[in-house]
């Protein structure tokens, strides 16, 4: 069956998610007639949980991060069985920032210079320097809280909103640190702690990850999307791209789609833009092969789904006597340690993490525990309850994961979507240096937490469950041989395709990733608006 | 569904988080049928195939659980969620630990300024910079 074959546009996005929203709306309201694509829908934030009683129970399934748990009809499958890390992600309007944590942190300049600073990774053919302008503004354009001054950023960063409450547990641990002489300062969140651009303030109710009901947690269906639509841009939902299609001359001319009634449209453009996240960006071009691209659109690398990388994952949790109340709080994170954040050769491994403290959750998150613990049952159950509910405080620890070809997306040869269309399948293996460095830090956390004045401490090591943060299958370099894209995130192959998302992030470096897919983005719409004459365009 | 199954799944309950001197059990709780009954309607897919899973969860299996043993069964997953769900949603069960449910807090957002004037960021400046320096 054929459907609609769209008026061209200047630009086509794919995906409605955090990259997508940021230049859909710098592109709309440049002047440029966008058009975007997104498999799923509107989020209907009266169906978040996070005010009612089935919220922990809703959170295990309607609201898992896990596609494969989910299972919602826009999903797709992923195909995990040889992968030590379960990818997760969110498909809809504002994609995976309507059930991320917001914690913003950019990546510290080190970051960007693995290869020169540590003789790891690959050297970023950006800066952080070149880049802070655009985190300036996307911080204004999420509504970012934090507070400027830390130590380990070369500049004062000037966050457009105060920070969000110290609490209890972030407290007690920052003193904690005093006394070691670590070093631990506000988490910057994208979190609103006081009204903001027409949104209400945070209310701590700590049920961020399934949907913020207040509004007060940046999420591009409320951030950039209503703005790129007031000028202009089109949104279509429930459309499933199947490839991106392209001309004789090698140029990109737009999507071939489905609805979810089977039938299939054309949406064309001059100009495409890839922003499904990191496994689904490297599925759709490996979906698009041709005879021109036998092995993938913008593939002549070899390097489209290869170099995925997921931060490693650990959680270590202190109880205190007191109860500190921290199934409330933003989730997102109260402090943050870099403590041991950079390479210190007499460790043994290379590179570092990122440490945010977070609240524990509810009742049922700590019975029956998805990333963190041991269920307690018979007897012993309530004293558990009792001693240990409320009372606990979590270091939330993201490791760098390094660049390695032998980690890839490919498409699943028998797998499949609820189109008809190949899943993606994660071939994944941790690496000696991110199990080396997890240890280490873990080790450090417990430290952190018997100097806090914990009586008790659990440690949870490389969870499994916790793919969250996809990076790298599409990475950013200036040579064609050994990237996918250019500097300004533009294909070397099919110069009018532009992959914004953190597929082409070129280390994976220790801090959630959404702050720096925001500036990238915007750092590529920016190029989009200043060189748009000079990009060709199909016939 | 059937009263020998919501027996079943009382009891099942009761010997996860039993009743003691000072805190009912999940199996005991006032009105665990009903909150058992919400679960379902919050989560229906656990009642899919419920009655096989709860026949799966024999004796063995739950002294197993409450000796400490890790289980790896669906089958327990899925009445030991359902239980502990309805468990954890019931007023009686919260209030036993003092858990109000989520709720919205006021705060103010300038209480920063109290606790910087106090110094606790004092250790933190004091060691100056300590970004890596990179030659752009």
């Amino acid at each position: 069956m054929s459907g609609k074959k769209h008026h061209n546009t200047d630009v086509l996005v794919i995906g409605a998610g955090a990259s997508g929203g940021v230049v859909a709306r710098r592109l709309s309201q440049a002047g440029f007639s966008v058009r975007i694509l997104e498999q799923g829908e509107w989020p209907d934030r009266g169906a978040f949980r996070g005010a009612e009683d089935d919220w922990e129970l809703t959170y295990r399934k309607q609201w898992s991060a896990d596609p494969c748990i989910r299972q919602r009809p826009e999903d797709y499958p992923i195909n995990s069985e040889d992968s030590d890390i379960t990818p997760l992600m969110f498909n809809g309007v504002g994609g995976g920032t309507i059930i991320y944590n917001g914690t913003w942190p950019r990546m510290l300049p080190s970051d960007f210079r693995t290869r020169s600073l540590d003789g790891v990774g690959d050297d970023w053919p950006v800066t952080y320097d070149e880049l802070k302008p655009f985190y300036d503004r996307t911080d204004v354009e999420f509504g970012v809280s934090g507070l400027g001054g830390d130590p380990f950023f070369p500049d004062e960063i000037d966050y457009p909103l105060p920070p969000l409450p110290l609490g209890k547990a972030g407290r007690r641990v920052a003193e904690g640190h005093n006394q070691l002489g670590w070093h631990w300062w506000m988490e910057p969140n994208a979190i609103l702690s006081r009204a903001y651009d027409g949104r209400r303030p945070c209310v701590q109710r700590g049920t961020c990850t399934s949907g913020c009901g207040e509004g007060a947690k940046a999420s591009t269906d409320l951030t950039h999307f209503p703005h790129a639509i007031r000028s202009g841009a089109e949104l279509i939902t429930g459309a499933r791209v199947v490839r991106i299609e392209h001309d004789g001359n090698g140029l990109a001319t737009g999507a071939t789609y489905l609805t979810s009634d089977g039938v299939e449209h054309f949406a064309g453009a001059n100009i495409v833009i890839l922003a499904a996240n990191a496994i689904g960006t490297p599925r759709l071009l490996l979906m698009s092969a041709s005879n021109a691209f036998p092995d993938g659109l913008a593939n002549r690398s070899g390097l489209v789904g290869k170099r995925l990388m997921m931060h490693t994952f650990s959680v270590v949790t202190g109880y205190f006597e007191e109860s500190l109340g921290t199934w409330q709080g933003h989730f997102g994170a109260s402090i943050t340690s870099y403590e041991f954040y950079e390479t210190d050769d007499r460790r043994g491994f290379a590179r570092g993490a990122k440490w945010a403290l977070s609240p524990v959750g509810g009742p049922l998150g700590h019975v029956l525990p998805q990333r963190a613990g041991q269920a307690v049952w018979g007897s012993a159950h309530h004293v558990d309850m009792l001693e240990r509910f409320g009372r606990g405080a979590s270091w939330a620890i993201f490791g760098e994961d390094l660049p390695e070809e032998s980690n890839f997306v490919s498409l699943d040869t028998s797998l499949t979507d609820s189109s008809g269309l190949p899943a993606p399948k994660v071939t994944y293996s941790l690496a000696k240096n991110s199990i080396d460095l997890t240890h280490f830090h873990v080790d450090r956390a417990v430290e952190s937490m018997e100097a806090s004045g914990a009586r008790a401490v659990t440690r949870d090591v490389l969870l499994p469950h916790s793919g969250w943060h996809l990076m790298g299958t599409a990475r950013m370099g200036d040579d064609p041989e050994t990237s996918v894209v250019n500097r300004w995130s533009q294909s070397h192959d099919v110069a009018n395709l532009f992959i914004v998302d953190a597929s082409q992030f070129v280390t994976s470096s220790g801090v959630n990733p959404t702050s720096t897919i925001a500036a990238l983005a915007l750092r590529a719409a920016e190029h989009i608006v200043t060189t748009r004459s000079e990009i060709p365009v199909p016939a | 569904m059937n009263a020998m199954l919501m027996t079943r799944l009382l009891e099942i309950a009761e010997r996860l988080v039993p009743t003691t001197e000072t805190m009912v059990g999940a199996g005991s709780v006032p009105d665990a049928e009903k909150f058992i009954e919400r679960a379902l309607a919050s989560r229906p897919d656990l009642g899919d195939g419920l009655e096989t899973a709860v026949l799966e969860c024999n004796d063995v299996l739950i002294d197993a659980a409450v000796r400490g043993d890790s289980i790896d069964s669906r089958a327990f997953d899925q009445v030991a969620t359902l239980v502990i769900g309805a468990y954890y949603m019931n007023p009686v069960a919260r209030r036993q630990i003092g858990y109000p449910g989520q709720l919205a807090l006021e705060y103010d957002p300038m209480e920063y300024v109290a606790w910087v004037d106090e110094g606790l960021l004092d250790q933190v400046m004091n060691r100056g910079p300590r970004y890596r320096e990179v030659t752009q």
